[in-house]
């Protein structure tokens, strides 16, 4: 697989579900749960960073097939919530390849207006194993 | 009960050893919207495998099994490492030790590493989580 710097990582775009709101915590408050985040300061449930972090697993493990669970890392960070029924669209760019031909990408996860809850780093070897064409679309 | 607060570093847990069972996969596809065909049908690595960030939530594992309350707790940051494949149906074994704390704009931080370990030893994902507790609860829990 020919990967170039520069090159843009095909987005998915979804629509956020608060899945977790559900989720019983005795005693505890529980971010997702609509009640319980307003205690905290936000407007209503967040959506779960696992769920965001996925989808940004998801577009590189499309991209990069194999390579990305095998020699893949990434480095996310959650710098606004999310909440439900938002359309959110992955984004990632190759902005590097080391000497080792390890491929270094831009990615987040932006919402309509342009900004971005979740920013970060993956990179991957794609020449070890793996390509693109193994995932079926 | 134990707070968020009282983790330190150095703290570790006892290891959890569980199955990805195929229910579990097939929720955790559900809830990440992941349509994938190599987490129901067959992969490249000879069978479905579970998604890239099945183990996301082995804090809540951790947290719980050692009544470590969770209110409150929101995660800022996931750096993960992945060697090889979370096959369905496999036992998998996680270590979870707290590797860092500090405090910024009076916000309490927690950095978690995990190292999950496939049915032979292998090193499948290695995992460094950072969460915040919001202020407004640890207020609350007298943090």
């Amino acid at each position: 697989m020919t990967v170039e710097v520069g090159s843009a990582i095909p987005a998915l775009v979804v629509v956020a579900k608060n899945t977790r709101r559900q989720d019983s915590r005795e005693r505890e408050l529980n971010v997702h749960d609509d009640g319980a985040a307003q205690k905290m300061g936000f407007e209503r449930g967040v959506v779960a960073g696992s769920q965001t972090a996925a989808l940004i697993g998801q577009m590189l493990l499309r991209h990069f097939g194999t390579a990305y669970i095998t020699t893949g890392t990434s480095d996310i960070r959650f710098v606004a919530p999310v909440f439900e029924d938002e359309t959110l669209t992955t984004g990632g760019t190759v902005t590097d390849r080391q000497a080792d031909g390890r491929l270094v990408c831009e990615v987040w996860i932006e919402r309509p207006d342009g900004s971005r809850p979740v920013v970060g780093t993956a990179t991957v070897l794609p020449s070890i194993v793996g390509s693109a064409t193994e995932l079926p679309s | 009960m134990k707070y968020f607060s009282d983790l330190q570093v150095g703290d570790s847990f006892p290891p959890q050893t569980y199955t990805i069972t195929r229910e579990w996969v097939d929720e955790d596809a559900d809830f990440k919207q992941d349509d994938s065909p190599w987490l129901r049908d067959s992969s490249p690595f000879g069978g479905p495998i579970a998604t890239l960030t099945i183990t996301h939530g082995d804090f809540e594992r951790f947290f719980r099994a050692n009544g470590i309350a969770m209110s409150g707790i929101m995660p800022v940051r996931t750096q993960n490492e992945y060697s090889g494949p979370i096959m369905v149906g496999s036992d998998v074994t996680t270590t979870c030790t707290v590797v860092d704390r500090y405090e910024r704009k009076g916000r309490d931080f927690v950095t978690l590493a995990f190292e999950t370990t496939g049915p032979d030893g292998t090193v499948l994902i290695r995992k460094r989580d950072t969460f915040m507790q919001m202020p407004a609860v640890a207020r609350e829990a007298g943090a």
